[in-house]
């Protein structure tokens, strides 16, 4: 669990912030809320315009990575007037920590929020141990 | 703990056991406990202001102008659409629970309509966060083909 990523000089303070890979795949960081109650931690991933199909939610060694796809592209015969209509890869990558159930994390979608909810581990209880 | 390692070794840095290395580790503990156990690789947290504008990305087809703004976490029902004179108004709530209770963050946003749409035939469109809205052209404005007799 890398605490220290929080110390990390941030790039600019705000988002989506947007960075290239080699293959030329262009993944933007999505807005995204944390909250918590006494259950789970949620967080609430903005991804406008990505169908539930085209996101993928992995758990690999405490790293959350989430992808969505944005796909859409102006129909045929639609001419642009503003703004860049190349398709995008949205990412959001979380470290997570050990009082997470990594087991039986879950992610819902709708209007274009994904919501994770992340389980509570239970409280590890100090425990008397007997001698006999 | 998955397994039995020396109590001080919990946080990785083992061999200075009582010393004040292991002080600080605690401390560690003691200010980092609270957080929650989520951090994000990439780098800052995000803060929220309670309102946000929303920029419309136009387009333009034979038919019509169609305008496209992206209101995440907006429930199709609260969105309102007012077409004035030449001007969209465009406003909608987005409704969040919280530990706090419900809380809201309005996307406002008025823009005009290009010349020559028949305004009062707008209509819009609704897809995972995305609302499409479309301003059919005037029957004046759109390309004709004139026949050379």
């Amino acid at each position: 669990m890398s605490l220290l990523s929080v110390f990390k000089p941030s790039s600019i303070a705000c988002s989506p912030s947007q960075s290239e890979d080699s293959n030329g795949t262009v993944y933007v960081r999505p807005r995204y809320e944390i909250s918590e109650d006494e259950n789970a931690y949620y967080v609430d991933v903005d991804l406008p315009g990505v169908g539930k199909q085209d996101v993928g939610v992995t758990l690999h060694d405490g790293l959350l990575e989430l992808v969505g796809e944005r796909n859409w592209t102006p129909p045929k015969g639609w001419k642009p007037i503003n703004g860049d209509h190349e398709p995008y890869t949205y990412r959001l990558r979380l470290m997570v920590g050990d009082r997470v159930e990594e087991g039986s994390i879950s992610a819902e979608t709708s209007n274009g929020v994904l919501r994770l909810t992340l389980p509570k581990e239970e409280e590890k209880k100090p425990r008397k141990i007997e001698i006999r | 703990m998955r397994y039995l390692s020396p109590f001080n070794s919990r946080y990785g840095i083992t061999p200075f056991s009582g010393s004040s290395f292991s002080n600080f580790e605690k401390e560690l503990e003691k200010v980092f406990g609270s957080l929650p156990s989520l951090f994000d690789v990439g780098g800052d947290w995000i803060s929220d202001s309670g309102s946000r504008s929303v920029r419309p990305n136009w387009f333009e087809h034979d038919d019509a102008y169609v305008a496209r703004v992206e209101v995440p976490g907006v429930d199709p029902k609260e969105v309102s659409i007012e077409v004035g004179d030449n001007m969209v108004r465009l406003s909608a709530e987005r409704k969040t629970k919280s530990k706090e209770g419900q809380s809201s963050i309005s996307y406002s946003q008025s823009f005009s309509i290009p010349d020559g749409v028949d305004a009062d035939k707008a209509g819009a469109e609704f897809e995972d966060g995305v609302l499409s809205i479309t301003f059919p052209k005037a029957e004046v404005v759109k390309p004709r083909k004139i026949e050379v007799k």
